[in-house]
C-alpha cells in the first residue's frame, strides 16, 4: 500500500515537474489551415536542452473549436493534459529525458479520430575518461 | 592487507615489454629520463607504459601508489632500455596514481602523478514513429 502510495506520488510529481517546465508560446501564424486531418498537428522534436527533450506543438484549428492535447510517456502514465480553443495552437514542451522511451502526444477534437504523434526515445550513456599524467620533480 | 592484494593484482597483470634492439619509446626518453604514458586501447581498457632509459644499466625500482599513498606495486629491475606495461587490476576504481622510478646508482628519484577523471556522456535520439 505504502509502495503504492509512493509509485503515485512520484508520477504527481513527474507530471508537476512536467508542468513547471512547459512554456507557452503563442500560435505562429504560418501554421497551414487544413481542419482535422492528421496533417493539423505537427509535433517537431528540436534536441536536448538542459537535459531535457524540447518538442515544439502545433495545432491548426481554423474553427476555434475545442481540443486536448494529452502527452503520455511508454507506459501510458499522462504527463500532460490540457483543453485549448486557440485557432492556431503552439506550445514548447520540455521532458526530463530519463527514463523515457516513448514519448506519445494525443490530440483530440472531440469529433473526429485522435491524432496520435509517438516519438521514441533512445538514450545512450557512455563514460568518458580523462587522464592526465605530469611530472611532479 | 587490501594493498597488499592489490600489488599482486597490479604485478600480475602487468604486461613485460622489456626493450629488445630497436626501441622506437625508449629512443625518445632523454638519457636517465623516465617516462611515463596513458595509453588508451580501443576496447575500453588502458594502461600506463613506463620507459626508462637506464644507460648505465644500475639497479632501479618502479614503485606505484595509490591515491592514499598506499604502495600498490614495487618491483627492482636493471634493464638498460626499460618498457613495461602496466596494467590496474581494478580500472574502474583509480582516481590518482604516483609513479616512482628510483635509480639506487645516482639516487635520482622521479616522480609522475597521474590523475583521472570520468565524464557520463549521454546521446538522445528521438525518432518520431510513424
Amino acid at each position: 500500500m505504502k509502495s503504492l502510495i509512493t509509485a503515485h506520488f512520484g508520477k504527481l510529481i513527474l507530471a508537476t515537474t512536467f508542468l513547471l517546465v512547459l512554456t507557452t508560446a503563442h500560435a505562429r501564424s504560418t501554421i497551414a489551415n487544413t481542419g482535422f486531418a492528421d496533417t493539423a498537428a505537427t509535433v517537431k522534436y528540436l534536441g536536448t536542452q538542459d537535459d531535457m527533450l524540447v518538442f515544439n506543438v502545433s495545432y491548426a484549428n481554423p474553427d476555434g473549436s475545442r481540443f486536448s492535447l494529452t502527452v503520455k510517456d511508454q507506459d501510458g502514465t499522462q504527463l500532460y493534459q490540457g483543453l485549448f480553443n486557440e485557432k492556431t495552437f503552439y506550445k514548447q514542451f520540455r521532458l526530463p529525458k530519463s527514463d523515457k522511451d516513448r514519448i506519445v502526444f494525443v490530440f483530440r477534437d472531440f469529433r473526429d479520430a485522435d491524432i496520435v504523434k509517438a516519438f521514441d526515445v533512445n538514450v545512450n550513456s557512455r563514460l568518458i575518461r580523462e587522464v592526465a599524467v605530469k611530472q611532479i620533480n | 592487507m587490501k594493498s597488499i592484494v592489490l600489488a599482486l593484482l597490479f604485478a600480475g597483470v602487468s604486461l613485460a615489454s622489456l626493450a629488445n634492439g630497436h626501441n622506437p619509446i625508449g629512443d625518445r626518453s632523454e638519457k636517465g629520463a623516465a617516462e611515463v604514458k596513458y595509453i588508451a586501447a580501443n576496447n575500453g581498457e588502458f594502461f600506463f607504459n613506463v620507459v626508462y632509459n637506464n644507460t648505465t644499466g644500475s639497479k632501479f625500482s618502479v614503485a606505484i601508489l595509490d591515491e592514499s599513498g598506499d604502495q600498490i606495486y614495487q618491483n627492482f629491475f636493471s634493464d638498460k632500455k626499460f618498457d613495461k606495461k602496466f596494467k590496474l587490476a581494478d580500472p574502474e576504481s583509480f582516481g590518482k596514481l604516483t609513479f616512482i622510478i628510483r635509480n639506487y646508482g645516482d639516487n635520482s628519484v622521479q616522480r609522475f602523478e597521474v590523475n583521472s577523471s570520468n565524464h557520463l556522456v549521454e546521446d538522445v535520439e528521438v525518432k518520431e514513429v510513424k
